[in-house]
């Protein structure tokens, strides 16, 4: 799975950023990314509308009562070795695991959209309790369940150095474009190990 | 091995209700602070409510194995079960992130947040020679006896303290203003004070030794310091080849700007006056900077210059 790119839209759907990794990736203005972010915002709000209100509750339900059919098809499963292994411990951020985390992780996307695929391309989002949305535009036509909980656990990895390198810097401006070079960097890292 | 000692934190197993701030440990977690004759009771309630108290006192009784297997009262608080207790370098990566955007906030120029941030660290470095110094005094049987004592209980030691503290502190201020007043009973005084757990400093048998030369004085910098800082003495420690008065203590990666990507305002001013209040404060006045030195195995690379006024030199060369 070759990453093409990779947006980070915040909660009012506004781009903060924007990234290529391959020379082949679709030379888009950064009009047309931001256009692409406000779409995306608008269609994950549209779908969490058109989820049945009786399917939204059963799930509620389903999952403070912890029934396992039903958690399960939330949990999304932790695939390791994503090449992390090639990171030394302390280059990691604030997190404990070698990993970031180490196991099967809830979704938060319940109800929006979470990925798109055509015969060429396909787009997997990930978005956060706080509304932050992590996209991923991969160069495959990937429709498998194992390509998307690769993609997610991409995302949240990501969602991890977001964390720790933007959240944690004094000079960024919350909400505003990102500007951080050590994110930069690790970002690159995670997707060159892939 | 940072990431070994600053986990998140987690609370302290079996520790008696903290009675106020205790200075040789900091502060302290205070919330599951339930009254200790409540024992087993608090047990079936934190059951009930769906609090697991077996996690993390596991987990912390693992890391309590893995920090003990090289106990140094240099670098450890004096309370026998303090090494379970942790800060989580998220927390400490926030606050350190907030003070840095209120001296943003604050100032004008980037020298000026530069100088904001290192009247911090000055602040911090005064009180911290003082605190590590009184920790590293205090021997290990003295300080088990002291905590023996204290943790005897609340309820079966303070009827000895409410009837004998008053009149204990009333003779040690008679022998104190009089001067010929009886010294046996001052000092019964001061043995009952201290069978009572009050003042660790009454099991100090002499102080250790101040440091007096630069050479001393930056190696406890360099890793008494920063071991209590950061969980690990610094990467170097290098005396500059050109200037007599120029000494380097390197940080290959210095965990306080570990999540700050590089701008033009170094943050690590902050760590600089620590340095500067530590040397300032035991008499070696001097001026430290930090510069970022970036090489291919150590991107954030930091270097702290140290240069000591002339005075510290002639002071020196009298001694040898």
């Amino acid at each position: 799975m070759a990453i093409q790119t990779i947006l980070v839209i915040n909660k009012s759907g506004g781009l903060v950023y924007q990234r290529d990794f391959s020379a082949s990736a679709p030379r888009l203005s950064s009009n047309e990314y931001l256009v692409l972010a406000g779409t995306l915002q608008g269609v994950v709000a549209i779908a969490s509308q058109i989820t049945p209100k009786s399917l939204q509750i059963t799930r509620k339900t389903g999952s403070k009562s912890g029934s396992d059919a039903n958690h399960s098809s939330q949990l999304v499963p932790y695939v390791g070795a994503l090449g992390s292994s090639a990171v030394p411990a302390q280059e990691l951020g604030s997190f404990m695991g070698p990993d970031y985390f180490n196991e099967a992780f809830t979704s938060w996307n319940t109800t929006g959209l979470k990925h798109v695929t055509t015969d060429q391309n396909s787009l997997f989002l990930y978005q956060t309790l706080t509304g932050v949305k992590f996209v991923a535009v991969s160069s495959q036509s990937a429709t498998s369940t194992m390509a998307v909980s690769i993609a997610e656990n991409l995302l949240r990895k990501a969602y991890c150095l977001y964390v720790d390198y933007v959240m944690k810097n004094p000079f960024y401006e919350p909400e505003m474009p990102i500007k951080c070079e050590l994110f930069d960097k690790r970002l690159g890292e995670l997707v060159a190990q892939l | 091995m940072s990431h070994k000692i600053i986990n998140p934190s987690t609370s302290v197993a079996q520790h008696p209700a903290p009675q106020g701030y205790d200075y040789t440990i900091g502060p302290q977690q205070t919330l599951p602070d339930l009254p200790q004759s409540m024992g087993p009771s608090s047990a079936s309630t934190f059951a009930s409510t769906g609090i697991s108290t077996t996690g993390p006192s596991a987990a912390s009784a693992a890391s309590s194995t893995n920090l003990a297997s090289g106990p140094s009262v240099y670098s450890s608080s004096l309370h026998p079960l303090a090494h379970t207790q942790q800060v989580s370098l998220a927390a400490y990566a926030f606050l350190f992130q907030e003070m840095v955007a209120q001296a943003r906030n604050a100032s004008k120029s980037v020298a000026e947040i530069e100088l904001r941030l290192h009247r911090h660290g000055y602040h911090l470095g005064v009180r911290l020679l003082e605190l590590l110094n009184f920790r590293s005094s205090v021997n290990a049987s003295s300080r088990s006896a002291f905590f023996k004592t204290s943790t005897a209980g609340p309820s079966s030691t303070s009827a000895t303290v409410s009837s004998s503290a008053p009149s204990a502190q009333l003779h040690g201020y008679h022998s104190h203003g009089s001067g010929d007043a009886a010294g046996a009973t001052a000092a019964a005084a001061a043995a009952a004070a201290a069978d009572d757990g009050h003042a660790l400093a009454h099991s100090i048998s002499h102080m250790k030794r101040r440091d007096l030369t630069m050479v001393e004085i930056l190696q406890f910098v360099h890793s008494t310091v920063w071991t209590y800082l950061f969980g690990r003495p610094s990467d170097d420690l290098v005396k500059s080849s050109d200037r007599d008065n120029e000494f380097m203590i390197v940080d290959h990666a210095p965990l306080l700007t570990r999540f700050i990507s590089s701008t033009n305002v170094q943050c690590d001013f902050f760590v600089c006056g620590v340095v500067e209040g530590v040397l300032d404060s035991a008499c070696f006045p001097c001026a430290v900077t930090v510069h970022s030195v970036p090489d291919d195995k150590f991107p954030e690379k930091a270097v702290f210059v140290v240069r000591f006024e002339s005075a510290v030199l002639e002071r020196e060369a009298l001694r040898a």
